[in-house]
């Protein structure tokens, strides 16, 4: 079922909740080859292994919503069948998270200072512009978002040029999600661990539930606007090597 | 074409709801 849905997008849209394990898979497996061969550089090494095994479905995907551009005529009908494209793209993306917060909880200390080094460096140096700057809450506004504009575009561009390069800017973000949240129950269960009780298990519920929900309150529709864009991207890129790009269908 | 543009506005939407909820929400719920 899983290597079904790997290859034909159609099927995966129909379960896009299994787009979930797959993602998590690719993690999984992505994590382990990077610590096993080149430990050193295992940060980014991890994020191309998972960008490099979800390249086919993307591509795939992206061949699929483009000959939808081609058949249906109704733009209402087309948006609507790009979406059901965003929500398997969607499920995946939070696999990729899950899977990195959960290998940043369970794995030894050292391993992970080696595995999430240049994601703990995106993280301290977002904290650090956050909190290093006291200024008026509109100007932070427009900070985020151009910063965010940025990625966005690069999202586009990306997909453009590789077809389905925007894989590669959403594994990332991921990895850095999946690391701040596991950074973040982490720290938390070590501080719970010194108090022992019934109370535990509890309070280590509490603090992942609330771990999640920080990030996700703003980090949901940010990662949804990424996966718009490089649909987008992708969508004209096909276009063009399919040469539909001058057709009508397409133009309108 | 017009489907490309329309992909990338209901993609800079999400992004000012996104950067919205980080300034003016996040801060006052934790």
């Amino acid at each position: 079922m899983v290597v079904e849905a790997l290859l034909f997008p159609l099927k995966a849209e129909k379960n896009p909740w299994e787009m979930f394990f797959i993602g998590f898979l690719y993690t999984s497996i992505g994590i382990l080859l990077s610590l096993w061969i080149f430990r050193n550089e295992a940060s980014l090494i991890m994020v191309f292994m998972i960008t490099m095994a979800a390249l086919p479905i993307f591509y795939n995907t992206m061949k699929l919503e483009e000959s939808k551009d081609m058949i249906m005529e109704k733009e209402t009908a087309i948006l609507k069948e790009h979406n059901k494209a965003i929500l398997f793209f969607l499920y995946m993306f939070i696999g990729i998270t899950v899977a990195c917060a959960v290998w940043y909880i369970l794995l030894p200390t050292s391993t992970i200072n080696q595995l999430f080094d240049k994601q703990t460096g995106t993280i301290q140096s977002i904290n650090n512009q956050v909190s290093g700057s006291v200024i008026h809450s509109l100007d932070i506004f427009g900070k985020i978002f151009f910063n965010n504009f940025k990625v966005l575009a690069f999202a586009i561009l990306f997909s453009f040029i590789y077809g389905a390069g925007a894989i590669f800017i959403l594994a990332w973000n991921a990895s850095v999600i999946g690391a701040a949240i596991g950074n973040f129950i982490r720290a938390n269960i070590s501080n719970y661990t010194s108090s022992l009780g019934l109370l535990e298990a509890g309070n280590y519920f509490h603090v992942v539930s609330l771990g999640l929900l920080k990030y996700s309150v703003h980090g949901v529709p940010e990662i949804v606007s990424y996966f718009y864009g490089g649909l987008a991207g992708g969508i004209l890129s096909v276009a063009l090597i399919r040469k539909h790009f001058g057709q009508k269908n397409f133009q309108q | 074409m017009k489907d490309f543009s329309e992909l990338v506005l209901i993609a800079v939407a999400f992004l000012i709801a996104a950067a919205f909820l980080e300034v003016y929400v996040t801060p006052v719920l934790f």
